[in-house]
């Protein structure tokens, strides 16, 4: 393996206690949701969608989706979408957007995903991540847990994979 | 209807009675009385009616006699009158002079057979002024003064009966004139004549006929009798008397002739023993008589007396036929109305049957608002009221039995215990006995009593030195005791705040406890080259556990702290209260030792009361033995009688159980079972 | 006894004792003995690391019941396995843990305290043979002082029971 000496950025999420930290390569860009799409609220399409730069995006749940996942709750009202470009995505994830009913105005090419506002971008040694022991490493890359970080003694941050993660929620869509 | 009849014998066949004998001697008073009443009167009726036949017949018979004699007079004057007129008439035309005419007239009146009335009588002609114009034997004479003669001049046209007496007859004769005035001679044409001379001019056949045609009720007649007594009867134009037996064998019939003779004027009444007819032989008759003086007959009436009390023997039959018909009808109404009257009362018996079958349940039917009806009321009220009050009686009853079981109970236990209560006095009584042979000997050493008293006064005021030094120790003692509490609570307060400390070494100590584990588990692992460290472990773990009984015992120990700090606060605040106490005691003995300071400085006489004093307490106490043996007494007596209450109870006892059984002898509801069963 | 005489049966004891000792080389084990819940059990010491106390739980999805997920010990992730699931099926709430010393599977126990640490004659561990002893997870046991049995955890048994799980 190549000295994890180097540094990468990261997008570090906080909500409900817990941290998340996303590699910024996953994703092109983000915007803000100012009472955007609320959450449940039905569209002309069966699931949310947001628009961005004149295209309609489908507009995933991540937020809900974390919280489900890590148990938690969290009660925000304002929200980012994360634009996550479909190619960026495995083969399975892209071919499940594809297949996705619309009418041809939902983008096929970028994907929105919401997100809590509590975000920002940090440069973070790699070298202070750790992955998860060993019982629980498999289990937990299926599930798009990459690793963790130990930040002071008391907290912990979880490094996702946003792949998976979308994978996992759009088998759950379906 | 069985049980109509059942009580029909009784009170309505009573009542049924008392109408029947009511009634049977009402009518038989009625009867009695109709007849006693009724009969003269009818009677008296029948004696009337005949009496009111007689006269009439008499009068007819009197009328029909005059009318024939005046007929005859008068029909005499007429034909006198008729030929004056007609010798007068000559005159008027002028065949003859008014004088010949006139002595015409009275030559014809004159004539012995025309002027011939009768046997004896005459005609004559009266002038206006009572002249005899024309008479046979007394011509020219002035007859005025004469009344009949007056009468006749006032009368001058009718009929006149006088008396006259001729001169040289005996007496006078019943005179008959027949009156007819002749204007133009003023002439009174006078036929007259001896009445009984015409009286064989009366045809009798009329009389018989007068005679024949009365009835007198229904088997009643008249008949005449002559002056011998014979009948007079009407046989075939042969009006005389015929001998007929039946009227000549009654001696009475005499006697009623002759009576009847002397007394011409009024009807006679008497009752014979038979009628005239033949068929009337031995029937008793009512009999009305009367003289008939122009036919020298006797009139009598007869009806007989059954007849007479015909009516009341009719009365008598209806009235038997009534009480027939009432007796009927008073059976037949008395059972209707009593069959309804009854009906309520045979309810209210068979009603008062069940209660005293001891049957309640049952209540009258009250359909009538009379007195039965209310009387079924009240009886329904009353049982109503018995129920009841037998149901209370019963509770009462039962209650009365708890009572009495609980009474028996606590009076048995009352006697157990008064018989301790008698044994503990008696025992108290030995021991005062006892007590009382010591008080007398106290009595004797009372003679110590001055010494003592001389000595007390010493003792006294030693004391009374000692009770200022532990009343001032008392407050030392006091405010200590406050000093003490005030710095228990800060101990306590103090002991909070170690808990804190001790919770940490508490920690500590656990924290030890893990880095002893920890140590030894290094130096397993280190293995041989961990020999040497392991008992650096060892030590660790010991001063850990150590540390760990350490704490522990400082809990503990601070836990004690905290337990004695509190009780001793509780105790000390007791004390507090004690020491108050004491101080009070102490205040109080104070005030005695004042007393007995006083009372110390006594004299021998004093003493002498003391002695005196004592002397009364030993008798006081030997009327207190006294009253314990009467209490001992009187106890053993309350337990007789409790012993006798416990008799009493039982008797009580018996006594609701029998009342108990007598009251569940009625059922009052439906679902009691029958208690007589 | 004479003092002679007591002196000379002390010797023997010592001798007898040091010559029990170099006849029978005896073969003492170490054992910790902890408590989950208010049963006591017991794992060889020299599987246990360190015990630690007082560290955050951080949870972790996908896992099953009895993973209660990791903690953070000096700066590394130790899965945390609450074998009161396993046995109790219920939930220990304690924060004190047996660090593993198996370095490759970095994994700990969940306890509610430790007991004691006991040395144990090699004879007396009783472990189980027959079948009709077995019990899930437990080899074997020891007994205490007291007389009273503590089960040895098979902690092999349990890894493989994991790795059945998350399908490994």
């Amino acid at each position: 393996m190549s000295v994890p000496d180097s540094a990468q950025d990261f997008l570090v999420m906080e909500c409900g206690g817990l941290s998340f930290l996303v590699n910024r390569n996953q994703f092109d860009s983000s915007l803000y949701i100012q009472n955007g799409t609320p959450e449940g609220e039905k569209t002309r399409y069966a699931f949310d969608t947001i628009d961005y730069g004149g295209k309609t995006l489908l507009l995933l749940d991540f937020f809900s989706h974390l919280q489900l996942l890590f148990n938690y709750r969290s009660t925000e009202s304002a929200h980012l979408a994360l634009v996550v470009s479909v190619s960026d995505l495995s083969r399975k994830v892209s071919d499940i957007i594809h297949s996705l009913k619309g009418n041809g105005e939902i983008s096929k090419e970028y994907i929105a995903l919401r997100v809590t506002s509590q975000s920002s971008i940090e440069h973070i040694q790699i070298s202070s991540l750790r992955p998860l022991p060993r019982l629980l490493r498999e289990i937990g890359l299926d599930g798009g847990i990459l690793g963790l970080r130990f930040v002071a003694t008391h907290q912990v941050q979880y490094f996702i994979d946003l792949d998976k993660m979308i994978a996992r929620m759009m088998e759950g869509m379906l | 209807m069985k049980k109509l009849s059942s009580v029909f014998g009784g009170l309505s066949g009573k009542i049924q009675m008392v109408f029947f004998i009511i009634f049977f001697f009402a009518a038989i008073i009625l009867a009695v009385l109709v007849y006693v009443t009724l009969k003269p009167d009818m009677v008296r009726r029948y004696e009337r009616h005949l009496t009111m036949t007689t006269d009439l017949v008499a009068n007819l018979t009197k009328m029909h006699i005059r009318t024939t004699v005046r007929n005859h007079l008068n029909g005499l004057a007429l034909n006198m009158y008729k030929y004056a007129e007609y010798e007068y008439s000559r005159y008027l035309r002028g065949e003859i002079s008014e004088s010949r005419a006139y002595h015409n007239f009275k030559r014809l009146m004159l004539d012995s057979k025309l002027g011939k009335v009768g046997e004896t009588g005459y005609m004559a002609g009266i002038s206006g002024s009572g002249r005899a114009a024309i008479h046979p034997r007394l011509p020219g004479r002035d007859l005025s003064k004469y009344d009949s003669v007056q009468d006749a001049i006032k009368m001058k046209n009718g009929y006149l009966e006088y008396d006259w007496k001729n001169p040289g007859d005996e007496k006078k004769r019943k005179k008959a004139g027949g009156l007819l005035y002749f204007k133009p001679w003023n002439m009174l044409i006078w036929a007259s004549s001896y009445r009984d001379e015409f009286i064989k001019f009366i045809d009798k056949k009329d009389i018989m006929g007068i005679m024949d045609s009365v009835t007198i009720g229904e088997s009643g007649y008249a008949v005449f009798i002559n002056s011998s007594g014979k009948l007079v009867r009407d046989d075939e134009n042969t009006y005389t008397a015929s001998d007929k037996p039946i009227v000549k064998d009654r001696e009475y019939v005499q006697s009623m002739i002759d009576q009847a003779r002397a007394d011409p004027g009024k009807s006679h009444v008497r009752y014979i023993p038979d009628g005239f007819k033949k068929k009337d032989k031995g029937i008793p008759h009512i009999a009305v008589y009367r003289y008939i003086p122009d036919l020298d007959w006797v009139l009598v009436s007869l009806v007989s007396e059954t007849e007479s009390v015909k009516a009341v023997n009719t009365v008598f039959y209806i009235v038997g036929f009534i009480l027939i018909i009432g007796v009927i009808a008073i059976f037949i109404i008395t059972s209707i109305v009593f069959s309804r009257i009854i009906r309520p009362v045979s309810q209210v018996k068979e009603l008062s049957d069940a209660v005293s079958a001891g049957d309640l349940t049952k209540r009258a039917d009250v359909q009538s608002n009379d007195e039965i009806g209310q009387m079924s009321l009240q009886f329904n009220v009353i049982i109503d009221n018995f129920s009841s009050l037998l149901k209370d009686i019963s509770e009462t009853s039962a209650m009365l039995q708890e009572s009495v079981q609980e009474l028996s109970a606590s009076s048995q236990e009352i006697a157990t215990t008064s018989n301790q209560q008698s044994a503990a006095v008696r025992e108290i009584v030995s021991t005062m006995e006892d007590s009382d042979k010591l008080s007398k000997s106290i009595a004797t050493k009372i003679g110590e009593v001055t010494r003592i008293s001389e000595d007390t006064r010493q003792i006294v005021d030693n004391g009374f030195s000692i009770i200022k030094d532990s009343l001032s120790k008392m407050d030392e003692i006091m405010n200590a005791n406050a000093d003490t509490i005030q710095g228990i609570k800060l101990l306590g307060e103090k002991i909070d705040s170690i808990w804190d400390i001790v919770n940490i070494i508490n920690g500590i100590a656990d924290q030890t406890k893990i880095i002893a584990f920890n140590a030894e588990l290094e130096a397993s692992a280190a293995g041989e080259a961990g020999k040497n460290f392991q008992i650096v472990a060892t030590e660790i773990r010991r001063l850990a556990d150590n540390t760990v009984s350490s704490t522990n015992e400082i809990r503990s120990k601070i836990n004690e702290i905290q337990h004695s700090s509190d009780r001793l606060i509780i105790t000390s605040e007791e004390g507090t209260g004690k020491i108050k106490q004491g101080l009070d005691l102490s205040n109080g003995l104070r005030k005695q030792f004042d007393d007995i300071l006083r009372s110390s400085e006594i004299s021998v006489s004093s003493a002498e009361q003391i002695s005196v004093s004592i002397k009364q307490q030993v008798s006081a106490f030997e009327q207190i033995l006294l009253t314990l043996k009467q209490i001992s007494e009187g106890i053993d007596n309350f337990v007789v009688s409790t012993s006798s209450m416990t008799n009493f109870t039982e008797s009580l006892k018996n006594k609701s159980t029998h009342l108990n059984s007598v009251v569940s002898y009625y059922r009052t509801t439906e679902d009691e079972g029958d208690a007589n069963e | 006894m004479n003092n002679e005489d007591i002196f000379e049966s002390l010797q023997q004891n010592v001798d007898e004792g040091s010559r029990g000792e170099e006849e029978r080389p005896k073969k003492i084990v170490k054992f910790l003995v902890f408590l989950m819940g208010d049963r006591r059990f017991t794992v060889y010491a020299d599987l246990i690391r360190e015990i630690v106390l007082d560290l955050p739980l951080f949870y972790v999805p996908f896992v099953p019941s009895y993973v209660r997920g990791f903690i953070n010990r000096h700066g590394e992730p130790y899965t945390v396995l609450d074998l009161n699931v396993l046995f109790n099926q219920q939930l220990l709430e304690s924060s004190t843990f047996l660090i593993l010393s198996d370095t490759t599977n970095q994994a700990s126990f969940l306890i509610s305290d430790v007991a004691e640490i006991m040395k144990i004659d090699e004879e007396n561990i009783h472990m189980i043979t027959s079948r009709s002893e077995r019990q899930q997870f437990v080899m074997g046991s020891i007994t205490d002082l007291e007389g009273k049995e503590i089960l040895i955890l098979d902690i092999p048994e349990i890894f493989k029971r994991l790795g059945k799980d998350v399908g490994s």
